[in-house]
């Protein structure tokens, strides 16, 4: 026929994208935090071996990853301090390079690369702390609400959410001016947090709410509340599946909500206490990291579906991005 | 005459004020403060009876546990084994706890509970599982906890530090598990 598809090409540059994605690319490596045995257990998700066990402070929880220069961050609560581990050729030579003071209790922690800015939040002080990500130099502070938990930081609008667990509210700050703008009210005991960029929104996960909030950006506000699991904690957005899934603490399950209709598609079982999330480079597969189990589970992104468990570390929580690609 | 009277409700008046204090400084467990290690206790022991024998034991969430838990004095509870129920059980040495049936799914043996309110353990925010599990005429019970610790800022004082909070959830555990195994095996 005279007339060319417009389509056809769209469609051939989809099945390319779409190969590439489901490419076998190297798997990567895990840094979870330990809290029970105040270390970094580095696991080779090919095959779950721990490749190397760092030293860090006490009571590890949150952790952040920076590919330029390549470092770990980890918070230890009950040291007081973040702990940066300097990534070397392979983990075996990564080494903690420096340990910085900050506040009395920090468990959240998130890296703005294109800043190069590491963001923490002090859950007892309730302030949110700013270190540069290559001098390691504090770079300012700003009190926010009670109980600081999860970060997310929105490059494009240059401002970073914090959940402000004690308050049902998330904190806004201007990345620019530290300036503090109004809170967003969400559901109960928000701990979880996770940003969407391309639909501008924020999710919380409500422990006590046992609910995500759905915030539109644009108008600063919560417009949803989707009922997950029993005591959900942490949040892991899929961009391309446009998949939110929610680890449901006291269910031993994971919840997937579907980003275009705000529905829970599926709930699907994990190990004990699943906690923090990471999603592969290759967006095939997350991993979920089990609290009671000391386990880091390995799920099929699209179904959910548990592919195997890998053995992690004592009380191992991974609160925040863990996954380093080879 | 008036002299011992006067004694008698000097003495209650006392009880019922400390009685008050305690509950008020009990407050609801399950919406607790707390530091940011969590703990967890994860017992378990192998008992030599049929497993619906053990289930009829552990199972009876609402007024079984006396029948083998050396430190239960008396459950009673507001809706029997229905989720939501609510127990109270009176402990060894004037304490209560006040505990919340979440699951109880007899198909899989299993029930998870939270502590709500009471004195009677060094803990915050309590939940807790029971799974009972049939290995051939035989019965494996595993009790899992988490909690934190009674004391939720830093420097705790020792008697609410996370190791006083392990050492006693673990007590409970242990000497639970081994009088289970003693009342379930008892032919």
């Amino acid at each position: 026929m005279a007339r060319r598809s417009r389509s056809r090409p769209l469609v051939a540059a989809a099945l390319v994208l779409l190969a590439l994605a489901r490419a076998p690319g190297a798997v990567p490596y895990a840094y979870i935090t330990d809290q029970g045995s105040d270390d970094v257990a580095v696991l080779d998700l090919a095959d779950g071996t721990r490749v190397a066990t760092l030293k860090v402070g006490h009571a590890p929880v949150g952790v952040a990853v920076l590919a330029q220069p390549a470092r770990v961050f980890v918070t230890s609560p009950e040291s007081h301090d973040v702990q940066v581990i300097a990534r070397g050729a392979t983990p075996r030579t990564d080494r903690v390079e420096a340990r910085l003071a900050a506040g009395e209790l920090p468990v959240g922690i998130a890296v703005d690369a294109g800043a190069a800015r590491v963001y923490v939040g002090d859950m007892s002080a309730g302030r949110l702390l700013v270190f540069d990500a290559n001098s390691l130099q504090p770079a300012g502070s700003v009190t926010i609400g009670r109980g600081p938990g999860g970060i997310a930081v929105d490059a494009g609008a240059g401002r970073v959410y914090v959940a402000d667990r004690d308050d049902d509210a998330v904190a806004v700050v201007d990345t620019r001016t530290l300036a503090r703008g109004p809170d967003i009210a969400v559901g109960q005991h928000p701990f979880g947090l996770a940003l969407d960029a391309a639909l501008r929104r924020l999710y919380t996960a409500n422990v006590y709410g046992n609910s995500v909030s759905v915030v539109d950006l644009a108008a600063g506000r919560r417009i949803a509340d989707i009922a997950v699991g029993a005591a959900p904690y942490c949040l892991l957005l899929h961009p391309g599946l446009h998949r939110l899934y929610v680890s449901n603490q006291h269910d031993d399950s994971i919840s997937i909500i579907d980003t275009q209709t705000l529905q829970v598609v599926a709930t699907v079982a994990t190990g004990g206490y699943p906690e923090g999330m990471d999603l592969a480079p290759d967006g095939n597969s997350l991993y979920v990291v089990n609290w009671m189990d000391d386990t880091v589970s390995e799920h099929d992104a699209r179904s959910g579906k548990l592919v195997r468990h890998f053995a992690g570390g004592r009380n191992n929580r991974g609160m925040g991005n863990f996954l380093v690609p080879k | 005459m008036k002299k011992s009277n006067g004694n008698a409700i000097a003495a209650a008046r006392r009880t019922l004020v400390l009685g008050l204090a305690m509950m008020v400084a009990c407050a609801v467990q399950e919406a607790q403060a707390h530091g940011p290690s969590r703990q967890k206790v994860i017992e378990s022991i192998d008992i030599d009876a049929p497993a619906d024998k053990v289930w009829a034991l552990v199972g009876d969430f609402a007024e079984g546990w006396p029948k083998w838990h050396p430190a239960i004095e008396a459950s009673s509870a507001d809706n029997g084994n229905a989720v939501g129920s609510m127990r109270r059980l009176t402990i060894k040495g004037g304490k209560f706890l006040v505990e919340r049936l979440d699951l109880y799914d007899p198909a899989t043996m299993t029930l998870k509970y939270v502590i709500r309110s009471g004195d009677a353990l060094p803990v915050t925010n309590y939940s807790s599982m029971v799974t009972v599990r049939a290995d051939g005429d035989k019965t494996h019970v595993e009790w899992r906890g988490a909690f934190y610790r009674g004391y939720p800022n830093n420097d705790p004082p020792p008697e609410q530090n996370d190791e006083a909070a392990l050492a006693a959830v673990t007590g409970v555990y242990k000497t639970g598990l081994e009088n289970l195994k003693a009342v379930a095996e008892k032919k």
